[in-house]
């Protein structure tokens, strides 16, 4: 009997997240900020458009390479939606959980028989589907690219996976936040200063680095470091890069662009010495899912847990 | 009859703050208990305990035999709690509201609707079906709020100050569905401060002060406890100031006062003995000739009992 019920329960959709989903999806919001990014998106692409094309038409000799349009289309796309998804899903997340404490039913849906889990899941997977759905949208305009050519199946495939990852990451980080502290307002603020942290200043101080590195590896006597120490510098450094999604966006499709690969390229240190480097999905995404494996856990243990006060 | 709540020595600090104090208290199946206590006592912090959201500090409680730190979701399997607020979902109608409480405690979806609808007729808002949560007044969200608790069909509903900030009307239609959920056989844990509201359907009462149980027990128990002697009104026609004289030099009569209404015609008597006792005590005023149009002995409310044990201090 009971084995029975269980077996009904788990054809049962999560109701946190059939209530997130018609919460979410009910009125003229979402389809209004839908149209908004979409039409804010629109006018970016055109932009880039006319500010490229413009000098050919008066230049009839540039006219014939007209991949790097595509090139620049898709880049322009894939970069405003890496900002906007870092952007947007802390908002749908950081209020998760402090909204329901702020509407007073956290303590209802608490004593319910909701495992906290299916909570977290249940709010995790209904932000993840409107991020996605933003995602999916934008992807006829990242596909306008292939019109001009320059731009690949392959490229457009892994912007989708980088895009996707770095939306669970970021709700990831607000969700735990929402389950940590008492007030949207402070969780929001503490998932913003993160996702700025990821989106600006890391990238910036990366940036920088191999103005801070390069004295020291070029004080080696004779001039050029040992393999080993240049190698082991670069790893550590390329690493950082592909720790941030701008940064292992960039690495993936200068991998794509040298080594025509998804996975790996050779590449020149001293000569004779070769070293291959990873794609930088190869590195953000799986350290990214197990970032957000891990925030999954404490937020549960969060929400599991019995208040003190 | 089983026992269905059962605290030993619970204690909870807030900081520095002792809000419960070693409490021990049982609650029996089938009981309308009636936690009374002024603001600050611990009643919330009790019941909070006792839905399995608050950790206590010390001590340890059971609802129907599972422990509310251990064996949460056995408890939350037996309770319906209601807060002293009213948490809503804004943007959810009636019957949502009422069908996502349902899903979350796992009712299948094939007898949700009919359960919405039962639930829905029992509070009297089938006609808000539809409506948003927010369009309802208060007395209709309290309501709905109560439906929600019983969803799972839980044997203990653990309310807080259920009748708080309700107009007289919606009070008495909130009484009235306690009443029937009693006898629907749900045991009642019901925390108040508005003391007349809940006298009239608790069968026992528990009285909580800066964090310890002072008192608990049926109705009839405490006031036998507080009580040393009876008080009865009686009303005459008129020859009141003699049946005063006269009823002074009976036996068992302590004290006999004069009372202002009806002309001073009616006059209040302490009296010491039983029900034997006040039986000849009617016989004889009777049979003296006194004109007697009322005999009536004066129970002590709840209110009473509340005001004797309490010495008004919060924790």
């Amino acid at each position: 009997m009971v084995k029975i019920r269980k077996l009904q329960l788990r054809g049962e959709t999560n109701p946190v997240l059939l209530k997130e989903l018609r919460g979410r999806m009910r009125g003229a919001r979402a389809f209004i900020v839908l149209t908004v990014y979409l039409l804010l998106l629109s006018l970016f692409v055109s932009l880039i458009y006319y500010m490229i094309t413009a000098p050919m038409s008066s230049t009839p000799s540039l006219s014939a390479d007209m991949s790097s349009v595509g090139q620049a289309l898709f880049y322009t796309v894939v970069l405003v939606e890496l900002f906007t998804v870092a952007f947007i899903t802390p908002a749908f997340t950081a209020s998760a959980i402090t909204g329901e404490r702020e509407r007073q039913t956290y303590e209802l849906l608490r004593t319910t028989l909701v495992p906290a889990r299916r909570i977290v899941s249940g709010k995790l997977t209904s932000a993840m589907t409107y991020m996605f759905l933003l995602i999916l949208a934008a992807i006829p305009l990242q596909s306008l690219a292939f019109m001009f050519g320059g731009v690949t199946i392959q490229e457009l495939a892994l912007a989708l996976i980088i895009l996707l990852v770095t939306a669970l990451t970021f709700g990831s980080i607000g969700l735990l936040f929402s389950a940590l502290m008492r007030t949207t307002l402070v969780a929001t603020v503490l998932s913003y200063a993160i996702a700025l942290l990821t989106m600006i200043g890391l990238p910036a101080l990366l940036l920088i680095t191999p103005t801070l590195i390069d004295p020291i590896l070029y004080s080696y006597s004779p001039p050029t470091p040992p393999p080993v120490a240049a190698a082991a510098i670069f790893y550590l450094f390329y690493f950082l890069v592909n720790l941030t999604p701008l940064g292992a966006a960039i690495a993936t499709e200068i991998v794509l662009l040298e080594g025509n690969s998804v996975w790996f390229f050779w590449m020149d240190l001293t000569p004779p010495h070769r070293i291959p480097v990873p794609s930088g999905w190869l590195i953000f995404v799986p350290l990214s899912l197990l970032l957000c494996a891990v925030l999954f856990l404490l937020t549960v243990l969060r929400v599991r847990r019995q208040e003190d006060r | 009859m089983g026992i269905l709540i059962e605290t030993h020595n619970l204690t909870k600090h807030y900081g520095q703050r002792a809000a419960l104090k070693a409490m021990n208290l049982t609650v029996e199946e089938g009981a309308v208990f009636g936690f009374v206590g002024p603001n600050g006592a611990g009643k919330t912090t009790t019941m909070r305990i006792l839905a399995t959201l608050l950790r206590p500090t010390s001590g340890e409680a059971w609802v129907a035999g599972f422990s509310v730190t251990r064996q949460r979701r056995e408890v939350r399997r037996c309770i319906g709690y209601m807060p002293d607020f009213f948490g809503a979902y804004g943007d959810m109608k009636v019957w949502e509201y009422l069908d996502f409480f349902a899903a979350c405690y796992e009712i299948p979806q094939a007898t949700r609707r009919v359960l919405v609808n039962d639930l829905l007729e029992l509070v009297e808002l089938s006609h808000r079906r539809d409506d948003y949560v927010d369009s309802l007044s208060r007395g209709m969200k309290q309501r709905l709020c109560l439906a929600r608790t019983l969803a799972h069909d839980p044997q203990l509903l653990i309310l807080d100050e259920p009748a708080s900030g309700l107009d007289p009307r919606a009070r008495v239609e909130m009484r009235e569905l306690l009443r029937e959920l009693h006898n629907m056989g749900k045991t009642i844990f019901v925390s108040s401060h508005i003391l007349s509201e809940i006298e009239e359907i608790c069968t026992h009462i528990g009285i909580i002060e800066a964090g310890q149980l002072i008192a608990s027990g049926t109705i009839q128990e405490m006031r036998e406890r507080i009580q040393t002697h009876r008080t009865v009104q009686i009303g005459l026609l008129g020859r009141a100031a003699e049946a005063q004289q006269w009823l002074a030099d009976q036996p068992n009569v302590l004290a006999v006062t004069p009372l202002a209404e009806n002309h001073g015609c009616n006059l209040a008597i302490e009296f010491s003995g039983d029900d034997s006792a006040i039986a000849a005590l009617l016989a004889a005023l009777v049979q003296e000739g006194f004109p007697v149009i009322r005999f009536q002995e004066k129970t002590g409310g709840l209110e009473d009992i509340f005001m004797r044990l309490t010495k008004g201090v919060v924790s």
